[in-house]
Formats: structure tokens, C-alpha cells, sequence
């Protein structure tokens, strides 16, 4: 099908899991610098990493005229309860705009892309935000467990200052127990490999690339495909007399392969160097295939696939990610309980999920919320302030070894926000020794802790970030 | 207003301070309070005691635990202020009798933490983002700045943590009883950065129990009678949110030494304070209240330590039965305990960990994150 209205990918984000296993660690021996997949480290999930895929490709831009909000995903920690809604209330989004979430097929994402599409294009919507993210966890000791890869990626739809137009559709459902997941299940389940790959992949990726319109003479063509590894990528291309140069890189072994966001994340690595003339195709594949055909509207030669690739930290025992991972027999499983009060989470969401603090009249910025001013002592004369996108500083720290946590020390420090308040929280991805006193610090939206033995979600502190 | 040389203490009880695996909190509290009694030559506890004021962090019962130990159905009043408990209870005791409702009061500080199958203080999941939430993780914040600003490190900790496991050897009711040395301390494994294990107080049950009395009564009771010359109390902002903080300091204990100070006219507390009992619930929180206490100049706690200043037979011995560190540290008797060692050290009851000629004597507790301070100053004539 092809599509006559002027919509596409206004602007995109990147965020790969920082922690990085290489595959010699994941053996119990020492790193290498073989191949290596990015994990999802203890205080992460596809949630907290489709807000940071979301936050880079909002960054600067308005966000008030957002309508439509996708979360794609087939992990995510609740049957019942919207990460749609969450997400939109982390990064502020207008309570109006229409959330949902899809999941459930590994086409998740490029199916969250053409209705957002097809909402903007028809004047339902004026822009839209489809986060795609995906955690692959293979049971320990399977081939998923080595070559899969945790990512999200973040594209705003719309209308105006298009960078790429959604040019043609395609869809091929099928019925197919290729691979699943049963409620409650925590790792993925397989037929026999080669099944998977004919049937599950390369049939029905062949059967919707055949449905897009062919390339105009003019035109070169990209195609961005979901393969899960490197001999189905090869079979498909051959299948569609594909050249090597006419596939975007598939980062097989640095990044892994990321689920329903591996083809969408290769849809934002092939907009990074796009080039007026060409076209990108991406095709993903899972109960089905879909497909989707945009054409490059505006050159950005943005880095958001390459820097999030970069920035990485080495995991360098395999202890340390079954702890973080959670593979091992505790002592004692976290308790099954209420959890958190939701009547206090209810209270003060806005501080939890936005960091959201306020301002005195007198000038005095104050986080958590308070009636009194600590400065000048009035009552209820503060205005509301986001502190989430300011930058931080240590003012001092502690490593603290006695805090249950899967990857301990739990480092913890007062942060002075650059002109706000100071927030006592958590600070992740130090490298190894003590942080100084006076680094410059971000903030991150994470999962502390499970209480409850539901995700809690918060804010850490991270170091700033070397690259822009 | 002063409490100023009001009330006097009359008797002083304290139990074994230890992991007491077979014994309850109310075992404790018989034990210590019985040894009051009898320290103040109370036989009649009906007769003669008008009210008691009690405090517990773990006890899940609250008063109960004290009228129903003792047996004794008085008006009880039960006083919190996380660590500063202790204090705080012989401080509301004091008032109520400098108030003139009461004449003769008991305070009992209790705790019996041991009965939880874990070590170490709770560490509880309450709002979303109130995490981590261990003491350890609170009082270690001031350690990274301090050591920057005045060169100071792990090693002078050590020291603290040196001089009071010594003196834990000297008091008979403490529960480590073991010398260690500056390697074992550093040595040992890390529990919060700076604070190894050797770092921490010593957690353990136990229970103290001081009689306070109308001054002009306490000549009716046969032991030397020390006199109430200070008792404050003082709060500050949460160091976690206060936006002028510096992390070299802990403002409460200067609040509160700062009013004790002027309760019982003192304006040298370095040379006029014979000896103190400083809350060291970690070795740093020791290190800043020897200057937050007013004892020496911001800063100066490192040569001080290196020089044998609050050792015993040093100028200003502090923590003389060993302390949190070694005595032990049941939340709720702490403060009361360093009153019962006070009164030992004032009426020259000590033993071998006697101070000669102690005529003031200062204690010290802090708590929250921390947020509270009491501190009390008893002195003989």
C-alpha cells in the first residue's frame, strides 16, 4: 500500500543498554574483546530505557503538542497496567494525548510505527511518540542468552520538519509457534532453529518486502531487517537480491540482537547517514512480517545509533551479571506483598517520575515537596519545577556495602541540581574507584528497587556523559 | 529557663550489654532497674517512685514492656528520638520533676533488637525512592568531604575505633571485651565507604536505668547525689535536603551542645568537662562531635587523635566504658547507659577505667539521618 499523505520520522532517539557482556565472560572467562551483547543492567528495564531513548529524541523539542503515545514491547513487568501512560508521565507528556501500549510479536515495533503513522497522517494526530524497546534474556546457558541484546529507540511522527516520509506499508500475518513467551514466563521458547528461521522469518519477511513498491531507478534503496542472526540475514538478502552495501550493519557482536526494537534500531542507525535520493526499508518480522518504505526528506548526519553503541561499560564477570540479572537462588525471595504504599506512589508521582520538585517565591528551590520553605519559612508559595533534564554535582557520597542490592556496593550521594535543590539518590554507572566530590552528574530515569515485586521506578544520578 | 542544678540522679542500673540470646526485654529491664533500686536504696518502688518515662526503637509493645516487667502501674510516658532516646527519656523525666509534678522518676531505655535473625539495623522499603535508607549509608556522608577538606583518612578512625574496644576491656558489663589493632580496622570488611566493620558500633540488647529526684530531696538517698547541671535536646534540618550543609559537621550536636553550654555555664567545655561519653554509632560521628561538642577547632580532631587527647589518662577521655563501639549499642538504653557511666565516673565508682577527679561530665547521642541531638551535662560538687 502506498501512502499519499506527507508523514514520517520527525526525529528519532538511541539508547543501548550501557553494559556490554562479552561473550568470553558470559563463558566464565576473562573479557577479550571478542563479541559482546548489551545487557540490561540491574536498576534497567524496557521501560526505563525507552525513557531515555525518548528523552534523546525529544531533547529540545516541544512536547505539548504530542498526541499519541506508543510503548512496543513484549517485556514489559505488567499484564494489567499501562506502560504507555507511565512513560507519558515521566517525560511530561499532555494527559490528553492517547497512550497504548502494543506487545506480544516481535513486529510490535514496526506495527507501532504504522499506526502512529496512519494517526498522523490522517489529522487524528499531530505528532506522535512510538518507543520501541526490547530486553532479551535467553535462559542461562542458551544461544539467546549470548546473542541477544537490550535496546530501545524513540521516534517522534509527524508532519512538519519530516525527515523521512513513510512512502508504502506492507503487512503478511501469520499463525506461527515459532518462538513464545506464556504469562509468566521469563525466558523466551523455541522450535527447532531451522523451523523458526524458515517460517518464522525468512518466508514471511520475503512475502511483505515483495508487497513494497520496487525502488525507483533514481532511487537507492536501504533495508533495515530484523534478522536474528547473521545466516538468516544472509539467506533473506540473497532471497530478495539484496547487496551487502544496501544493508545497514547489523551490530551482531556489539550490541546483540534487540527483539522487536532490532529492526526499528537499524531504522535509526540507517536515518543517521541517510541521504536525500535514498530510501530506507525497514522489514520486521514475527507472527508475520510487516514492512514499511520511508524516503529521506532531510539529511540531519545525527550520531544517535553510533554514540549509544559507544557508550559502554564492560562486564567483566559473569557473577556479576547473574546478579544483576537475578539467575541465582537467593536466600530468601523478595517478599510477595503490597509493596509500596499506592496511596503514598499516587501522592507523589509527579517527584518520582518527573523529578519534580518546586520553587519558593523567595527564590529557594526545594526537592522533595514541601509546605514550608526551608529558606524563608512560607507556607504554600512555591511553583512546581522539573529537575530531570538540569545537570548535577557530587556534593559527597558513600558506597554502601549493608543495602541489600544485586550489584553492591550501592553508591548514594547528595547531588547539588545546577541552580535547583540538592536530592539525596542513588548513582549509577561509576566506573570502578570512588567518584569525586564535585563531578558533574546527569539524571536517569531507572528501576531502584522491586518492592512489592513490582518495578519502582526513580531517578539515579549518573556521570556526565563524555559524548554529546 | 535552665534545669540547671534542679534535679539530681540517686541511682544508676544497667544490664549486660550483649547478644543476651536467653534473655527478653523484660529480663533486661528487671535487671537494670532493680540495680537502680537498690543503687538508690529504693525498696519500696510503689511507695517511692511517682512516674516512669520509658524509650524503645524495637520493642513492639512500647510501655507495656516496663509497667509489666516491674509491676509497676505508674503514669509512664514512652519518649522517642531515634538514637537520642535514651536522653531524651531522663530529659522528660527531669522536666516533669522540674516541672514540680513529680518528685522521684524512673527512665528506662531498652532494646532487644537481637531477637530479629539479622545483623545490623532494619533497612526498610517505605516510599519509592527513600532508599537506601541504612545509618551506616547517613552518618558516612560526612566522611568524603571532612577528609578532603582536612586531610584526614581512614587511619584516624581506626584510632577511635583502637581506643575503644581498650576501653571496653576495662568495663565489665560491655559487650566486646577485645583489643583490637589499626590493621584489623582497616582490614576489615567495607560495610559503607569510609566505615569498615570496626567502624560500627556494636549492635546489641541491652537495657539502662537511671532515678532522678528533686535536688533538695537527694540528700534522703545514701549515695553521693549528681547533680542535673545540663539536659537539651535540639533538632536541625534534614542534611540530605538542607541547602547550606557543608558535610563537616552535624548541626544538631552543635545546637545542642551550644544550649547545654549555656544551661550549666560553661565556656571552656575542653578544659571544664572532665570526661565525656560521645555517640560513636560510627567512628566518624565521634571524629565530629569531639568538634561539633566544641572540645577542639573544626579541623583539628586529627592531631587530637594522633596525640592521645580522649584516650584515658588523655586530657578529655571520651567513650570511657567503650562506647557504642564496644559497650554496645541497644537504640533506646544508649543514652541512658552514658548517664549510668557518668555517675560511675563522677562518684568515683569507675574501676580502672576511672577519670581522677571527675567533676563534669558530658554525653552526647545523635540521631536520624541525623536530624536529632540530646546531650547532658552531670556534675558533683
Amino acid at each position: 500500500m502506498t501512502i499519499g499523505a506527507d508523514a514520517g520520522i520527525v526525529d528519532w532517539g538511541v539508547y543501548i543498554a550501557t553494559h556490554r557482556l562479552p561473550t568470553s565472560v558470559l563463558a566464565g572467562r576473562k573479557a577479550k574483546g571478542g563479541p559482546e551483547r548489551a545487557i540490561a543492567w540491574a536498576d534497567e528495564d524496557s521501560v526505563t530505557m525507552a525513557v531515555d531513548a525518548a528523552r534523546r529524541c525529544l531533547k529540545d523539542r516541544p512536547r505539548d503538542n504530542i498526541d499519541l503515545v506508543i510503548f512496543a514491547t513484549t517485556t514489559y513487568a505488567f499484564d494489567e497496567k499501562q506502560g504507555a501512560a507511565l512513560i507519558s508521565a515521566v517525560l511530561g507528556l499532555p494527559k490528553s494525548s492517547r497512550t497504548a501500549d502494543i506487545g506480544h510479536s516481535l513486529r510490535a515495533g514496526a506495527d507501532a510505527l504504522m499506526l502512529a503513522n496512519d494517526a498522523v497522517a490522517s489529522g487524528n494526530a499531530r505528532n506522535a511518540l512510538v518507543m520501541i524497546a526490547d530486553c532479551r534474556l535467553g535462559a542461562p546457558g542458551s544461544e539467546l542468552e549470548r546473542s541477544g541484546g537490550d535496546a530501545a529507540v524513540a521516534f517522534l511522527i509527524g508532519r512538519e520538519d519530516v525527515a523521512a516520509r513513510l512512502t508504502a506499508q506492507a503487512v503478511h500475518s501469520e499463525e506461527i509457534v515459532d518462538v513464545w513467551r506464556r504469562n509468566g514466563d521469563r525466558f523466551t521458547h523455541g522450535w527447532e532453529d531451522r523451523f523458526i528461521s524458515q517460517y518464522g522469518f525468512q518466508e514471511p519477511s520475503a512475502a511483505v518486502a515483495a508487497k513494497l513498491p520496487s525502488a525507483a531507478e533514481s532511487m537507492s534503496r536501504t533495508w533495515a531487517l530484523s534478522a536474528p542472526n547473521r545466516r538468516a540475514l544472509g539467506g533473506l538478502a540473497r532471497t530478495l537480491g539484496i547487496t551487502p552495501d544496501q544493508l545497514i550493519t547489523n551490530p551482531y557482536d556489539t550490541v546483540g540482537y534487540c527483539g522487536a526494537a532490532h529492526a526499528p534500531l537499524l531504522l535509526a542507525a540507517a536515518l543517521d547517514n541517510a541521504r536525500i535520493g535514498h530510501e530506507i526499508a525497514m522489514v520486521a518480522h514475527g507472527d508475520g512480517a510487516s514492512a514499511l518504505l520511508y524516503t529521506v526528506a532531510e539529511e540531519r548526519g545525527s550520531r544517535a545509533f553510533a554514540d549509544a553503541v559507544a557508550d559502554r561499560i564492560e562486564v567483566t564477570s559473569q557473577a556479576a551479571y547473574r546478579r544483576a540479572r537475578r539467575l541465582d537462588p537467593v536466600e530468601y525471595e523478595p517478599a510477595d506483598d503490597q509493596g509500596i504504599s499506592a496511596t503514598i506512589h499516587f501522592r507523589e508521582r509527579a517527584e518520582d517520575l518527573r523529578l519534580q520538585g518546586q520553587r519558593c517565591q523567595c527564590g529557594e528551590p526545594q526537592f522533595p515537596k514541601q509546605r514550608v520553605c526551608i529558606r524563608c519559612g512560607a507556607r504554600d508559595c512555591f511553583i512546581a519545577e522539573d529537575f530531570a533534564d538540569q545537570a548535577g554535582a557530587l556534593v559527597t557520597y558513600t558506597l554502601d556495602a549493608f543495602f541489600p542490592s544485586p550489584t553492591p556496593p550501592t553508591a548514594v550521594g547528595v547531588v547539588q541540581v545546577e541552580n535547583g535543590p540538592r536530592i539525596y539518590m542513588q548513582i549509577a554507572g561509576l566506573a570502578k574507584g570512588n567518584p569525586t566530590l564535585g563531578m558533574k552528574l546527569r539524571f536517569a530515569f531507572r528501576r531502584i528497587h522491586d518492592a512489592g515485586r513490582r518495578p519502582n521506578y526513580f531517578w539515579k544520578a549518573l556521570p556526565e556523559r563524555s559524548r554529546s | 529557663m535552665s534545669l540547671k542544678d534542679k534535679v539530681a540522679v540517686v541511682g544508676v542500673g544497667c544490664s549486660q550489654f550483649m547478644e543476651n540470646w536467653t534473655s527478653s526485654a523484660d529480663d533486661m529491664i528487671v535487671d537494670a532497674v532493680f540495680e537502680a533500686y537498690a543503687d538508690a536504696g529504693i525498696e519500696d518502688p510503689n511507695r517511692q517512685i511517682d512516674a516512669i518515662y520509658c524509650g524503645s526503637l524495637y520493642s513492639a509493645m512500647g510501655p507495656v514492656d516496663v509497667s509489666e516487667a516491674l509491676k509497676l502501674y505508674k503514669p509512664l510516658t514512652s519518649v522517642y528520638n531515634y538514637c537520642a532516646t535514651g536522653t531524651e527519656v531522663v530529659r522528660a523525666a527531669c522536666m516533669a520533676i522540674a516541672a514540680g509534678v513529680y518528685d522521684t522518676v524512673l527512665a528506662v531505655g531498652y532494646d532487644k533488637p537481637k531477637d530479629r535473625g539479622v545483623s545490623g539495623p532494619p533497612v526498610a522499603f517505605r516510599g519509592v525512592r527513600d532508599l537506601p535508607a541504612t545509618p551506616a549509608g547517613w552518618f558516612a556522608l560526612a566522611a568524603a568531604p571532612y577528609f578532603e577538606k582536612f586531610g584526614a583518612g581512614r587511619e584516624d578512625l581506626a584510632r577511635i575505633a583502637v581506643k575503644n574496644h581498650h576501653n571496653g576491656t576495662l568495663a565489665p558489663k560491655s559487650f566486646l571485651k577485645k583489643e583490637i589493632t589499626i590493621e584489623d580496622v582497616l582490614n576489615a570488611r567495607v560495610i559503607s565507604w569510609p566505615f569498615g566493620l570496626y567502624d560500627c558500633a556494636a549492635q546489641t540488647d541491652g537495657a539502662a536505668a537511671v532515678i532522678v529526684t528533686r535536688a533538695d530531696l537527694a540528700s534522703d538517698f545514701p549515695k553521693q547525689p549528681v547533680l542535673v547541671k545540663a539536659i537539651t535536646s535540639h533538632c536541625s534540618p534534614n542534611p540530605h535536603t538542607d541547602p547550606d550543609h557543608d558535610f563537616l559537621r552535624w548541626k544538631a550536636t552543635e545546637y545542642a551542645a551550644r544550649d547545654a553550654y549555656r544551661m550549666a555555664g560553661i565556656d571552656d567545655p575542653f578544659n571544664q568537662i572532665d570526661v565525656a561519653q560521645v555517640h560513636d554509632c560510627f567512628t566518624m560521628t565521634e571524629l565530629v562531635s569531639y568538634e561539633d561538642l566544641g572540645f577542639i577547632e573544626k579541623g583539628a580532631a586529627k592531631d587530637h587523635i594522633a596525640s592521645g587527647t580522649f584516650e584515658l589518662g588523655g586530657h578529655l577521655p571520651v567513650n570511657t566504658d567503650g562506647g557504642l563501639k564496644s559497650f554496645g549499642h541497644p537504640t533506646g538504653a544508649t543514652g541512658a547507659r552514658m548517664i549510668v557511666e557518668n555517675v560511675l565516673q563522677l562518684r568515683g565508682e569507675a574501676g580502672p577505667r576511672q577519670v581522677k577527679d571527675a567533676k563534669l561530665a558530658l554525653s552526647h547521642n545523635i540521631g536520624g539521618y541525623p536530624t536529632g541531638c540530646a546531650v547532658s551535662i552531670l556534675g558533683v560538687e
